[in-house]
């Protein structure tokens, strides 16, 4: 009985433990050009990232906030690009990285395949790719500190 | 072989081709056979924020079950029969008290651990004074069906704040999908 608790235990440690290295990529991020910045969040067992501050708000243009003009479907054209998503389902496959997941680039409307491997805490290589890992492009993201509001 | 016998043989490839291409043709005409669309309703899905929120986006979530196959057993049908799903109507709505002028967009998904996360759609700007919105649907939709044979799914809500909020965010939803089935 005791080897059972002791066990169950280990098992629960390690889960636990497993859950708070996945839960590291949660938080606020910005890519290498400082566009944006992007905050990590989990629904279900998957991470997603959406964009929550912008440079440039607003079209030059249309002096209007951006929208996902790009977008291949015309019917989403008026989204928002401010709280739009651009990290989409990923898994924490162990090792520090995150796989499964696609990455959106609101400036061509194009959507690729993506791997997230986490350097250190506050830094991640984002590789976006489509078909074969190795022809793709990483970019560097930063941690951003959470000033309270 | 001669001229006109390249010029037989050629013929005869061509029309072979055309009446595989033909045959092919009718049956997968006769394979799809007969199909009828049902409508499913799934009303009062409940969308929370915890608050406080700040202004900006922020994300309402709520658990869609469509009880698809107790509605289909009904019909004596099962999901199988389903060909094809598509959500042809969102609609949120707030107590009577309130309004949605407190949101500058929203933008509605759906999510599960097993499917890719779907954009089912956006409506940007928010009319004034609405207590029910209408969500324009997406135009292009897939695997809809695996969301929606599933026992529970999640609905998701990026809605953009226009100003802080020390209240949390509620809202109902309705949900209608079209079902394109076998007969």
């Amino acid at each position: 009985m005791r080897t059972l608790l002791l066990l169950f235990c280990c098992f629960f440690s390690i889960a636990l433990h497993a859950q708070a290295e996945a839960d590291k990529l949660l938080g606020l991020w910005e890519p290498s050009n400082g566009k944006a910045r992007v905050k990590v969040e989990k629904i279900g067992a998957k991470y997603f990232g959406k964009i929550v501050w912008l440079r440039e708000p607003n079209d030059p243009q249309t002096n209007q906030p951006k929208v996902d003009k790009n977008n291949p479907d015309e019917s989403l054209r008026n989204t928002p690009l401010k709280g739009y998503r651009i990290l989409k389902d990923f898994v924490y496959s162990g090792k520090g990285e995150w796989t499964d997941g696609v990455i959106y680039d609101p400036e061509n409307g194009s959507t690729y395949s993506c791997v997230i491997k986490m350097k250190d805490d506050n830094t991640l290589d984002i590789r976006g790719y489509i078909g074969v890992k190795a022809l793709g492009r990483t970019d560097v993201w930063k941690r951003m500190q959470v000033t309270g509001k | 072989m001669d001229d006109k016998g390249k010029v037989l043989t050629l013929l005869l490839a061509a029309v072979l081709s055309l009446v595989c291409i033909v045959v092919g043709l009718l049956l997968l005409f006769f394979s799809c056979g007969s199909t009828q669309t049902e409508v499913l309703t799934v009303t009062g899905i409940e969308l929370s924020a915890e608050g406080p929120l700040f202004s900006g986006s922020n994300t309402a979530q709520g658990i869609c079950r469509a009880e698809m196959d107790a509605w289909l057993k009904t019909m004596g049908k099962t999901s199988a029969d389903v060909r094809e799903v598509r959500l042809t109507r969102a609609q949120m709505y707030v107590p009577d008290t309130t309004n949605f002028d407190g949101l500058a967009s929203v933008t509605l998904m759906f999510a599960s651990d097993n499917i890719d996360m779907q954009t089912m759609g956006a409506l940007n700007p928010i009319p004034a004074g609405q207590h029910r919105i209408d969500i324009p649907v997406a135009h292009s939709q897939q695997q809809i069906k695996w969301f929606v044979v599933q026992p529970a799914f999640s609905v998701v809500l990026d809605a953009d704040l226009k100003a802080d909020s020390d209240a949390s965010l509620g809202l109902k939803a309705d949900l209608e999908f079209s079902l394109l089935m076998h007969q």
